[in-house]
């Protein structure tokens, strides 16, 4: 196992499993063939072709869109196709940052594969020269990777909320980081990864911040999502990264990336150039 | 305008125009048009093709490719075909990491369009939007880009020498930074390059680094390959990538790209820019290397 192999995992995905998610003439997403014969039961609002999904064409606007996708997606999850449901709602766009062509419950967003958006944030601490990493330990009822190393501060990105004011509201909510210290937080890159998870694809990319702490302060969960958070040395980091399965699976990339921005990754390493090139992979 | 702009300030490469330079079975370089021609005047050496540029099998290792292909440039050296000579030897090879198939003169990688490399520096002071960069001007005299804006250190990255000694030496030479401050720099990641500019190729790829230089510090340069340095305040740098008052004002093109990762890296541009996350994709776009089909055996 190897550091290398962390990013791998996140880019493995087969698309001869899955059909185009269209919508308005645009791929939104990707959803396994068996589903898209779910979805197209609702002929009212899908079609499922052999070669694509798509919503029907009348449902032109947001509005309507966004309702008649969350009535299906309710009936499914009556019929226990669908699991999970967050009442969260995450925006479809064709691209980040464009108006959003619909609404989606965050638990049908693998499910019919369209593109998610995260924050993640790295907060450390400098110690001279070494940099020590605030890692989380998530609680042992998360739905999504119980038990495995997390970042100090991390989550999806639901409609309506930037990137920023989305990091100030989880840092308050899972680390108890008062304002005028998550204020500091410097966005630091975008990492992007499409891998099959669970049966579905998994199309995500992630907004990483910087978060330099001091050394007096000490991270405490009030939403119960993490369980316990630890101060750990870089070589550290590494060294289970690149051993274990302990991190959850895409915590890795934004924490590699990190350590070769950083520095604490140098060129000098055999594997330096594959390790940056295999993390800008998803965003090419 | 957009920091885009600097993505677009060379027509696209259209890789389906040039031939696959293929050296034991490796796809290593894309060879521009014109210079195909020049070579399959060498048929000992080379064998070209519509769709590549193939060095002979016979030539087996290290030693005898880089003599067989040091003696047919100097032959397109003396009539004038591979411009700028340097004196300089690039290794050859699909990967940094990965043994050298051979290593040919600096001025001829960019015909071949081979992968080189590059080492640079930014230099700072001040923090988040006080933060001031060093910036040089580059001599009338330079081969590439005269005039044009650089970084305060930055340099091609030759055989035999590690990322980071080169950096030491283009520390000194470049900007009499005296090996005790040059040594606080902290590499900081790489970008790629695929551009043709003025028939030349530069596929590339560029270790970064970083350094906080004092705030008495003056760099001084000793090779003669600057004219001048200055201290540019974070956002006019932003002004000046997006657009340049006059064409003095302009960044060379991969320095520009350089200073690009340098500002989302240290979050002046973040996600409120539209542009975000297309900045990020073409700042490392994969090196276009090809599969080869296995030689036939007829």
């Amino acid at each position: 196992m190897s550091l290398l192999d962390r990013i791998e995992a996140c880019h493995r995905h087969d698309l001869a499993r899955f059909r185009p998610f269209l919508v308005a003439g645009e791929r939104l997403g990707y959803v396994r063939h068996d589903l898209a014969e779910q979805f197209g039961r609702f002929p009212s609002v899908f079609t499922a072709h052999s070669d694509a999904l798509s919503v029907k064409e009348h449902l032109a606007q947001f509005d309507s869109r966004t309702a008649a996708i969350d009535s299906v997606a309710r009936e499914l999850l009556d019929r226990g196709i669908v699991t999970g449901w967050r009442n969260e709602l995450f925006p479809v766009a064709v691209r980040y940052g464009a108006p959003p062509l619909f609404d989606l419950e965050r638990a049908l967003v693998p499910v019919l594969g369209v593109k998610a958006y995260g924050v993640h944030v790295n907060g450390y601490v400098r110690d001279g020269e070494k940099i020590r990493l605030w890692v989380g330990r998530r609680s042992d009822d998360r739905p999504i990777e119980p038990g495995k190393l997390d970042h100090l501060v991390a989550g999806g990105l639901p409609s309506h909320i930037s990137p920023f004011d989305n990091l100030m509201k989880e840092a308050a909510e899972e680390a108890s980081v008062p304002k005028e210290l998550a204020r500091r937080a410097r966005p630091a890159g975008a990492i992007s990864y499409r891998m099959e998870l669970g049966g579905h694809l998994r199309d995500d990319t992630l907004f990483a911040y910087d978060l330099e702490l001091p050394a007096d302060f000490v991270p405490q969960n009030r939403d119960g999502e993490i369980a316990s958070f630890a101060l750990m040395p870089l070589d550290e980091v590494e060294r289970i990264l690149a051993t274990t399965e302990r991190f959850k699976f895409n915590v890795g990339l934004v924490v590699i990336d990190f350590m070769i921005r950083m520095g604490h990754l140098t060129p000098e390493r055999d594997d330096y150039c594959d390790l940056a090139l295999a993390l800008a992979k998803g965003s090419n | 305008m957009s920091l885009m702009r600097q993505f677009r300030r060379y027509p696209a490469v259209k890789l389906q125009e040039h031939r696959r330079f293929v050296v034991a079975g490796r796809h290593v370089g894309w060879v521009v048009p014109e210079f195909a021609a020049a070579l399959a005047r060498f048929p000992h050496v080379f064998h070209v093709d519509e769709h590549s540029v193939t060095l002979q099998p016979r030539l087996v290792d290290f030693d005898s490719r880089s003599e067989a292909v040091a003696e047919v440039l100097a032959q397109l050296r003396r009539e004038g075909a591979v411009p700028g000579w340097r004196n300089e030897l690039y290794a050859i090879a699909q990967g940094f990491h990965e043994p050298p198939l051979l290593q040919m003169e600096r001025a001829a990688t960019v015909l071949f369009g081979t992968l080189s490399y590059g080492v640079n520096l930014n230099g700072y002071v001040g923090r988040e939007w006080a933060m001031k960069l060093w910036i040089a001007r580059r001599s009338a005299t330079k081969p590439v880009d005269p005039n044009l804006l650089d970084l305060v250190v930055g340099g091609g990255q030759p055989v035999g020498i590690s990322p980071w000694e080169n950096l030491m030496k283009e520390c000194r030479e470049e900007a009499g930074i005296p090996e005790t401050i040059a040594r606080r720099a902290r590499p900081a990641g790489l970008i790629t390059l695929l551009v043709r500019i003025e028939g030349h190729m530069r596929v590339g790829l560029q270790f970064n680094y970083d350094l906080e230089l004092p705030a008495d510090f003056t760099p001084d340069n000793v090779d003669g390959e600057v004219s001048g340095f200055m201290l540019l305040p974070v956002g006019d740098l932003i002004d000046l990538l997006k657009s340049p008052k006059s064409a003095a004002d302009e960044f060379s093109y991969d320095v520009a790209l350089v200073q690009l990762d340098f500002l989302i890296r240290h979050g002046f541009v973040g996600p409120e820019d539209p542009d975000y996350l297309d900045l990020i994709a073409n700042l490392r776009r994969p090196i276009p290397w090809e599969k080869v089909a296995p030689q036939g055996t007829s």
